[in-house]
C-alpha cells in the first residue's frame, strides 16, 4: 500500500480542485496522440487523425480526453486503496481494450506536461511535481495491476 | 525510433531562438526538479558537497547541461558527430545510466511547457521530444 503524508494528500486535493477536467483532459489526449502517434491505434473509430490540425480540432479526441481525465476523480477519492479502485477499469483496459500499460505511463507524462503549463511555476513547484507524479504512478500501476 | 525530419529540426530549432535567452534558468529548474522528483538521480552527484535540489551545485549543473543542449541544437544535423567529446565522456568517465536522459528530457520539457505555455505547442512538443531522445542516442553512443 502507498503511503501518502497529510502534505501530499493536501496538495493532490487542492491541485484537482483547481483543474478543470474539460480543458487539460483534451490537451493532454490531443498531447499523448501527436507526441506518441502509435497510441492512434487505439482510436480508428475517432475518425481523421492524420495530422496535427486534425487531432486538434477533432470532436471525439476532445471528448474521450474528457471522460479519461475524469477518471482521475476515482484516484483522488481512493488514494488509500487505488488498486481497488480500479480493478475494474484494468481489467477492461486489459481483456477488452488490449492497451499496452506503457501507454498508461506516456498519458500521464502528457497529463504533467498539460498541468504544468496550465498552472505556472508558482503552484506547480518541483515538490508539488513530485507529489502529482507520484500520484500519477500510483494510478498507472492500478491501472495496470491486473493484466495478466 | 524514428531520426529527426527536416520539420523536425526547424520547429525545434525556431522553438529555441524565441527561447534561447532563457537557456541557463530552464537548466537550473529542469535539474532541480530532476533532483527533487527522482531522487535516484541524486547517485550521480554525491561528490557534491550539498545534494539537495535547490543547491548552487546543482543550478550551476543544469546551466551546464543546458548549455551542452544548446550546442546540440546548432549540430543538429549530426549529433553524432558533433558531440563526440560529451559521447566519449558520458560514456568512460560519467557513465549515466542512458535511462536517466529520459528523465531529465521530461523535466526540460515539463520547464518550457511552464515558461512557454502558449509556445510549447502539441507540435513543438513532439520535435523537442524527438530532439531531445536524438541527443540522448548521440550521448550514449559510445557506451557499448
Amino acid at each position: 500500500m502507498v503511503a501518502w503524508s497529510d502534505q501530499e494528500r493536501a496538495t493532490i486535493t487542492g491541485l484537482w480542485g483547481k483543474m478543470d477536467i474539460g480543458d487539460i483532459g483534451p490537451q493532454a489526449l490531443r498531447r499523448l496522440l501527436i507526441v506518441y502517434p502509435w497510441t492512434q491505434r487505439h482510436f480508428s473509430s475517432f475518425g481523421n487523425l492524420s495530422s496535427i490540425p486534425d487531432i486538434m480540432s477533432n470532436a471525439k479526441v476532445a471528448a474521450h480526453g474528457k471522460v479519461v481525465m475524469g477518471g482521475l476523480e476515482n484516484a483522488v477519492q481512493n488514494m488509500d486503496s487505488m488498486k481497488t479502485a480500479y480493478a475494474k477499469l484494468s481489467v477492461m483496459h486489459s481483456e477488452k481494450l488490449h492497451v499496452d500499460p506503457d501507454n498508461f505511463r506516456l498519458l500521464a507524462e502528457c497529463i504533467t506536461i498539460c498541468v504544468a503549463a496550465k498552472f505556472g511555476c508558482s503552484v506547480f513547484t518541483p515538490s508539488v511535481q513530485q507529489t502529482w507524479q507520484k500520484f500519477l504512478a500510483v494510478v498507472v500501476s492500478a491501472l495496470g495491476r491486473q493484466y495478466h | 525510433m524514428t531520426s529527426l525530419t527536416a520539420r523536425d529540426k526547424t520547429t525545434v530549432k525556431a522553438f529555441w531562438n524565441k527561447i534561447s535567452g532563457h537557456g541557463p534558468m530552464i537548466g537550473q529548474d529542469a535539474l532541480t526538479r530532476m533532483l527533487a522528483v527522482y531522487p535516484q538521480t541524486k547517485t550521480y552527484f554525491a561528490h557534491w558537497k550539498d545534494q539537495s535540489p535547490t543547491s548552487e551545485s546543482a543550478k550551476k549543473h543544469g546551466m551546464t547541461v543546458m548549455g551542452g543542449v544548446a550546442d546540440a541544437v546548432t549540430k543538429i544535423d549530426d549529433l553524432s558527430g558533433g558531440l563526440l567529446g560529451l559521447s566519449e565522456l558520458h560514456a568512460f568517465t560519467l557513465r549515466v545510466d542512458p535511462s536517466n536522459f529520459k528523465i531529465l528530457a521530461h523535466n526540460i520539457m515539463v520547464v518550457m511547457a511552464i515558461m512557454f505555455p502558449v509556445d510549447f505547442t502539441p507540435e513543438v512538443h513532439v520535435a523537442m521530444d524527438k530532439f531531445l531522445a536524438a541527443l540522448a542516442r548521440a550521448l550514449a553512443e559510445k557506451y557499448r
